[in-house]
């Protein structure tokens, strides 16, 4: 069953719903714009990754937009699905984006068989890609902060073509730094980040670990000295019922800072068979992906950078 | 010259007896008996003594060998984070190796805590403490000493440095004898050639330490062990509660352990070389607060060691008394007998001076012949009597001054106190309840 095509604007548009229930490309020579019309996220997100994987430049460049009417309904994915389409319209109504999209389909037109003389599999046809998208869209390559992603920030559309997590992360970046080396794209930083030094996984736990043993289940205790006696001890030495009394001296302590003050911390490791006392308590960290124990110090830090086109990548783009 | 000797010789000839001993009569009944007939007969019973018992000894060392207890080598410290290096090697040297080191930072507000704690991490000190805001020696003191583990605990100042045998020596006294609570070790002046001021402490410590504390010991009378360098029970230390508020608090510790029936000693062979003040005024505001101690431990704080019908015994007594006697007596006697020939017969002065002087030159070379029998590096001594004749100027005029000011002051004016050496939240609360 075919999806319906109206036309708006003077614009042949599709509205997709049974392409994505179906998973199934539509011809792109029937219409110049694919408007969404779909309401289960994960269809959208599986189709969009299905247009954004195409070999075809018809399709892979297609503007394709999300209806805002929509957007409630895909919730927490709304913005991961902007960041794979064009963007949303309200009412079907894209009369601003018309030279926008007329500017895409010319491209199109005038370079849609360059794409023959490339081997689909290689680096250079997925940096070719990246190289049009970002050129007929006008965009910047913009890195989004994503809790989904391995490392905690994604440059989504680019990941987007492949269908391993690993994979994605790192030949996302091996891309970009490759089209940077080679003079296509600029970069600018935007953060730094720490990652897994096992699986590049942002998603990391610290916690203070005793030095002994390893074992993050610790007690802190302040430390209190009595001016009177010069006793120094945990607040557990001076408890006696509900007052503070001095396990040296026998008198009570009253006012904190004219009869004792706190001046640090204890660590008691709860591991039964090390209880080490210890006031410097080394950071340990846990990766929730991969469940690797490391230490601050082994993590992988790595800049986070947006880039732009270059006049080399117009270059090569109109070139091509 | 020749006729300053001339003079010198008329001198002799024309000493009146009676005067002499009418203005110096505590010279010869107290300070040469006391300081060389005493001090060398004990002094050479106690040597000989050890000779005799050298297979007592023998089997100390061996008991204690045998047992290798964990011993904590305790060191808390403000702003001495350069020494520690120094300390670490001087620990690793040791005979001794079932060592635990443990550092207390006072609220250090230099590199301290991260010179020592990156020591801590490369394991060249077991424990390191740190308390962020400053609470006085004897706070870091305790807060060690609740978090250390060793059988015996060793107090150390980070800028003494141990002979390679100190450690050991310094405990075989506990296998040796019986009910002994503390040990205290014998300190030489390691930077004697920087200044003439330490050399004449170098001088000062050979005397006052390294023999004088062999007879106090022997004596049963011996009631200061050095903060520098000085062995106890931990459960001992836990009986009294660890250290209280200082300046002083080595001397303080010592008698409370004394109060409580342990024995105190003195080990001439575990040798401590301590680092002394190097200029006058640096000695002098040393001197100043060591002294204080005199009158806020022995007279005011523990007062009950003078009462009969308090915690009395008779052997704390004497050893309070011979300290208080020698000291603050003899001072004040020494001061009035000043004054009294200043305003009586000035021109006595004129005699009695070079006399006096050459009595206690005589002295203290016949002291510093008893430091021979002690200290093993017998060339280096006989270079060093050329600075003997200062030495009677030194510790007759300098140190009584030093001495007696200090004593004054505290007396009157509470002045350790003051002393900046603390924080003032403690002293305020140590005056408060007369600690």
């Amino acid at each position: 069953m075919l999806d319906n095509i109206i036309e708006i604007h003077g614009k042949k548009v599709v509205l997709l719903e049974h392409a994505i229930t179906n998973n199934l490309l539509p011809d792109p020579s029937l219409a110049d714009v694919w408007v969404i019309n779909h309401n289960d996220p994960k269809l959208v997100k599986r189709f969009l990754y299905k247009i954004i994987r195409s070999e075809d430049i018809r399709i892979n460049l297609k503007p394709i937009f999300l209806q805002k009417e929509l957007k409630k309904v895909y919730s927490l994915s709304s913005d991961l699905l902007k960041s794979l389409s064009d963007g949303y319209i309200k009412w079907l109504n894209f009369i601003d984006k018309i030279p926008y999209i007329e500017t895409i389909n010319n491209f199109i037109e005038k370079n849609q068989y360059k794409y023959d003389d490339f081997d689909k599999t290689s680096d250079e046809f997925y940096t070719f890609k990246i190289l049009n998208y970002y050129y007929t869209r006008k965009k910047n390559i913009v890195p989004n902060i994503n809790r989904k992603s391995l490392t905690g920030y994604s440059y989504t559309r680019i990941e987007a073509f492949f269908e391993n997590k690993n994979d994605a992360y790192t030949k996302s970046r091996m891309l970009l730094r490759e089209a940077f080396l080679g003079g296509s794209l600029a970069r600018n930083y935007v953060d730094t980040s720490h990652l897994c030094k096992n699986c590049h996984s942002g998603f990391l736990n610290f916690r203070e670990v005793c030095p002994k043993c390893t074992n993050h289940n610790l007690k802190v205790r302040n430390l209190i000295h009595h001016f009177r006696c010069a006793y120094v001890g945990i607040d557990k030495d001076f408890v006696l019922k509900d007052k503070l009394a001095c396990p040296k001296c026998s008198s009570e302590l009253k006012n904190l800072g004219v009869d004792y003050d706190k001046p640090g911390k204890i660590f008691l490791c709860k591991n039964k068979k090390c209880n080490h006392e210890f006031q410097d308590a080394p950071v340990g960290v846990h990766c929730v992906d991969c469940k690797t124990e490391q230490s601050p110090d082994e993590l992988i830090v790595k800049k986070i950078y947006a880039y732009e086109l270059t006049n080399l990548g117009y270059q090569q783009v109109i070139e091509q | 010259m020749m006729e300053l000797w001339e003079k010198y010789f008329y001198l002799w000839h024309i000493l009146d007896w009676k005067d002499i001993i009418k203005w110096g009569w505590y010279i010869f009944i107290l300070d040469i008996p006391r300081f060389f007939v005493i001090e060398g007969i004990t002094l050479y019973w106690s040597r000989s003594e050890r000779k005799k018992t050298k297979d007592l000894w023998d089997k100390a060392r061996e008991d204690l060998f045998d047992e290798m207890p964990l011993v904590t080598v305790l060191v808390p410290g403000h702003n001495e984070g350069k020494h520690l290096f120094k300390l670490v090697q001087s620990m690793n040297r040791q005979t001794y190796t079932n060592l635990e080191l443990v550092v207390v930072d006072d609220g250090s507000t230099d590199d301290t805590a991260i010179i020592a704690s990156s020591f801590e991490k490369s394991g060249l000190i077991d424990v390191f403490l740190s308390a962020a805001v400053r609470g006085g020696k004897a706070s870091a003191a305790n807060l060690g000493l609740r978090y250390s583990k060793g059988k015996y605990v060793v107090h150390l100042d980070a800028d003494s440095s141990l002979e390679s045998d100190a450690i050991e020596k310094i405990l075989i006294p506990f296998y040796r004898y019986e009910n002994v609570g503390g040990v205290g070790g014998n300190l030489v002046v390691r930077n004697g050639e920087e200044s003439l001021t330490t050399m004449m402490q170098f001088l000062e410590y050979l005397q006052t330490i390294s023999v004088s504390r062999i007879v106090l010991s022997k004596l049963k009378i011996y009631k200061i062990i050095s903060g520098a360098f000085g062995a106890f029970p931990r459960h001992v230390l836990n009986r009294v509660g660890g250290w209280d508020i200082g300046p002083g608090l080595d001397g303080d510790i010592t008698v409370k352990i004394r109060k409580i029936d342990y024995r105190i000693l003195f080990e001439e062979e575990a040798i401590c070389r301590t680092h002394a003040p190097v200029t006058w005024k640096a000695l002098t505001k040393q001197r100043l607060r060591w002294s204080r101690s005199l009158i806020r431990f022995r007279l005011r704080k523990h007062n009950d060691i003078w009462q009969p019908n308090k915690n009395f015994k008779i052997i704390n007594f004497l050893s309070f008394f011979e300290n208080v006697f020698f000291s603050l007596v003899l001072d004040l006697l020494w001061f009035f007998y000043m004054f009294k020939i200043l305003i009586t017969d000035p021109s006595f002065m004129l005699i009695w001076f070079p006399f006096k002087y050459t009595i206690y030159l005589f002295m203290t070379l016949g002291q510093y012949s008893f430091v021979f029998f002690v200290n093993k590096d017998k060339k280096y001594l006989f270079s060093k009597i050329i600075y003997i004749p200062l030495y009677p100027l030194y510790m007759g005029y300098y140190m009584r001054i030093v001495r007696t000011i200090s004593y004054i002051d505290e007396f009157f004016f509470y002045d350790s106190y003051k002393d900046v050496w603390n924080p003032l939240k403690t002293s305020k609360k140590a005056k408060e309840h007369g600690m």
